[in-house]
């Protein structure tokens, strides 16, 4: 994995000597540790010295013109050409290339005339200074700085001068830069590599969590600064982000603890009556299974992390007794009276609007905030960070043509499959994208390119739905659908017929039975309504049931009773009688309910379609 | 008047020169990237061959100043000169006779000049005495790159770079002008 790029502005460091190296660049490095990468000097110059383990690549820049300055130039600050660069480098890169990670600015740049006395005071090539230059308020790092923050924002910056801290203090604070290096405190990089290692903008280094892409870069730096806390965590992200990845990313931010336990439990597929003891353990005998004593989990991620993904599928009174084992660190076992002391972090996921649940009652809040009083990071959907595209499809065809027995290795990629790639709404995110890939590559297995045609023609899995996608910029309004959400009947026919459940892995689909079914039955009525709305409608304007009820699943030949009964059979399903709400949510639906007091009564007399 | 820095004093001048644009920008980086080459983190023969002869050569073109800037601050920044200039110059003569030294004397109580510059002074011949001790550890003869030298030469260096370091933030401490309040 390379190092981080580190973007160096400074005119002692920055500039360019004829025929020789900068020495003073070179001793810059050496002090911190650095590679130079600039590439701007010339190798006749003599072999550059060697670091043998550099904590970063280092670009230099003078942030003046000319860069090389021969006794008699007039050197001039060069601020439109420095924003122009780092431009270059961190929202116009080319594919698959990482964004500087960090700025390391200097304070004071010296303009005017090169003389022989200016460079017998300060070095080779450095012009005498004008008034000004050399006074705090007036310094260009400083005016660099502000320009920075504004035009970048996430972009670190870290003053890295020897001027004295105390009399820009203040100013570079309010101006957004995180740190102040002393110059002189090289020979020990400690300190820089502490704002490199939690402030970088940096990709995965282990390479699990692939891309390089700004939302995902900034979402890890996010989750190693909140992280790097040990309190507790939410994680936020629509589904197949890779909510788990970053949960482990998080928890091996730890470094040299290693050795501290992981547990995951998935809160959606735990049944309500046996949340505690997965949670808590139970001992032998407190309820009519437990033939022997069973730690839960909490106690199994003592000292280290529990993950809990779908938290928001805890009910109310799980979540009060998860709330206690927070607020005391105590965990009792079911059927035990004896507490046990744990030290847990937890990192919880939701892909839910768990805030909007919390304001409604159906989270409990004080929980919400105890599990985020570490932070929340929010992991970006693949539609926003398709840059990513091409590096996450290599790495996903690599895994397939490892999975698929006797698949060609090393296929290439098509730029056009890419682009047809980049065109999809990506629902599934990530691991539709990784399940789309494996089923491409079962599809042709000896295929030596990826091609759009191993993408499946329209209306077959795989295919991308008709229609606009994302609107301009790629960003949705407020208040408007997320980019790629259907908005047309025909966009959500095909995305549920293209949608590659086959593809999901059995612990998803488990995990996520119950809102699935709520999902289908909210789809159900739906339909039925659809299929009222669209049955021609009897004498006197009353709702037909029986030929809306034929339309949808039911033969040609369905009778009246039949279809009342198929809308009873609906009615009395645990579906809708597992919880009372649901029925006075869909009774409020004045269709519904028509349909609903024509199977049931009480007067057994129709009533007028309305509201269609 | 009031409110208004004057421009920097020809001490100020020099304490950028020796502090910012040498010690600093200069000396302690390199020293730092010694530091670095004697411990095996980085590869760099010419270096080495020129080490400490460089860094002491170096520091003996710097000496005198080392020791004279701390010695003149209280000459050099004294409020006590802004009597030299209008419009305090103007003042009369009755007056002129004794209130630079009250003002002279309240700028050194207030600022604690006399801490200041002992500081300074102490840190300038410690960071000497450092240098003295780096030019000793080099053993007539011996190959720069060998590793017992690069052993030898390892504590010395780490010492004179910490003295340096804490030589730069003594000066720093200074005060950069005159305010007139």
């Amino acid at each position: 994995m390379s190092a981080p790029r580190l973007l160096v502005i400074d005119d002692l460091f920055g500039r360019t000597l004829p025929r020789q190296r900068n020495p003073q660049r070179a001793a810059l490095c050496g002090a911190f540790l650095l590679r130079d990468v600039t590439g701007d000097e010339d190798d006749r110059a003599g072999r550059p010295q060697e670091v043998t383990e550099p904590i970063a690549d280092a670009h230099f820049w003078r942030g003046q013109t000319p860069s090389c300055s021969p006794r008699g130039t007039v050197v001039e600050n060069e601020l439109e050409g420095t924003i122009a660069l780092i431009r270059r480098g961190w929202q116009d890169r080319r594919p698959g290339e990482a964004p500087w990670a960090m700025i390391l600015l200097d304070l004071c740049f010296y303009t005017g005339r090169v003389t022989a006395a200016s460079e017998a005071e300060r070095g080779e090539g450095i012009p005498e200074g004008r008034p000004g230059d050399d006074t705090p308020a007036s310094y260009f790092g400083l005016t660099l700085l502000e320009r920075i923050s504004s035009a970048f924002p996430g972009l670190p910056v870290v003053i890295l001068s020897s001027k004295a801290r105390e009399e820009v203090s203040h100013r570079f604070s309010a101006l957004g830069a995180i740190g102040f290096l002393p110059r002189e405190a090289g020979g020990s990089p400690d300190e820089l590599k502490r704002y490199l290692d939690v402030h970088a903008v940096t990709p995965d280094p282990t390479g699990r969590i692939v891309g390089c892409s700004l939302p995902l870069l900034l979402a890890l730096r996010d989750a190693r600064r909140k992280g790097l806390s040990g309190s507790h965590l939410l994680i936020r992200g629509e589904s197949g982000t890779g909510k788990e990845l970053l949960a482990h990313y998080v928890h091996g931010l730890a470094g040299g603890q290693a050795a501290r336990p992981w547990v995951a439990v998935n809160c959606g597929s735990v049944a309500s009556n046996l949340f505690a003891s997965e949670l808590f353990g139970h001992v032998r005998g407190a309820f009519t299974d437990a033939r022997s004593d069973r730690a839960g989990k909490i106690v199994l991620a003592n000292g280290g992390d529990l993950f809990l993904d779908e938290i928001g599928a805890i009910d109310p009174e799980n979540q009060a007794s998860l709330l206690r084992v927070l607020e005391d660190a105590l965990v009792t076992p079911v059927g035990s009276d004896k507490p046990e002391r744990v030290t847990v972090r937890v990192l919880s996921a939701t892909d839910e609007d768990i805030e909007g649940r919390a304001l409604t009652g159906l989270f409990r809040l004080p929980l919400l905030e105890r599990l985020r009083s570490g932070g929340t990071v929010n992991l970006p959907p693949l539609r926003d960070r398709l840059d990513d595209l091409p590096l996450l499809v290599r790495s996903f065809l690599e895994d397939a043509e490892k999975r698929v027995p006797g698949a060609v290795r090393g296929r290439r990629v098509d730029p056009q499959a890419l682009e047809r790639l980049a065109g999809w709404p990506w629902v599934g995110n990530v691991r539709q994208l990784a399940s789309v890939v494996l089923q491409a590559v079962a599809s042709y297995p000896g295929a030596d390119y990826l091609v759009p045609i191993h993408l499946g023609p329209p209306g077959e899995v795989g295919a991308a739905p008709p229609g606009p996608l994302q609107p301009e910029g790629g960003r949705s309004g407020a208040g408007a659908p997320p980019a790629g959400f259907p908005r047309t009947v025909d966009e959500v026919i095909d995305l549920l017929r293209a949608f590659p459940f086959a593809g999901l892995g059995r612990d998803e689909l488990a995990g996520r039975l119950p809102r699935f079914q709520e999902a289908v039955r909210t789809f159900l009525l739906h339909y039925l309504k659809v299929a009222i709305a669209v049955a021609p409608a009897g004498r006197g304007g009353t709702v037909q049931y029986t030929p809306a009820v034929r339309s949808m699943v039911y033969p040609a030949a369905l009778s009246s009773m039949q279809a009342k009964r198929a809308i009873r059979q609906f009615f009395t399903h645990q579906w809708v009688t597992s919880d009372e709400k649901v029925l006075a949510t869909l009774l409020a639906d004045p269709v519904i309910r028509a349909v609903y007091e024509i199977a049931f009564g009480p007067s057994g007399a129709d009533l007028r379609k309305t509201n269609l | 008047m009031r409110g208004s820095v004057t421009p920097p004093p020809p001490w100020q001048r020099r304490r950028t020169a020796f502090n910012h644009d040498w010690l600093k920008n200069q000396l302690c980086v390199t020293l730092g990237k010694a530091v670095n080459v004697l411990s095996g983190r980085i590869n760099d023969p010419a270096f080495l061959a020129s080490f400490p002869g460089d860094v002491l050569a170096d520091w003996a073109a710097h000496r005198s100043e080392a020791l004279a800037l701390p010695a003149s601050f209280e000459r050099g920044m004294s409020p006590r000169a802004l009597f030299d200039v209008p419009p305090l110059s103007r003042l009369p003569a009755s007056v002129r006779g004794w209130l630079p030294e009250v003002v002279h004397s309240l700028w050194r109580r207030r600022y604690h000049v006399g801490t200041m510059v002992d500081t300074a002074m102490r840190a300038a011949r410690s960071a000497d005495e450092a240098f003295r001790d780096l030019a000793r550890a080099v053993e007539p003869g011996c190959s720069p790159d060998s590793g017992a030298s690069r052993e030898r030469l390892l504590p010395p260096t780490r010492e004179v770079r910490a003295r340096c370091e804490e030589l730069a933030r003594a000066i720093e401490k200074f005060p950069s002008g005159v305010r007139v309040l």
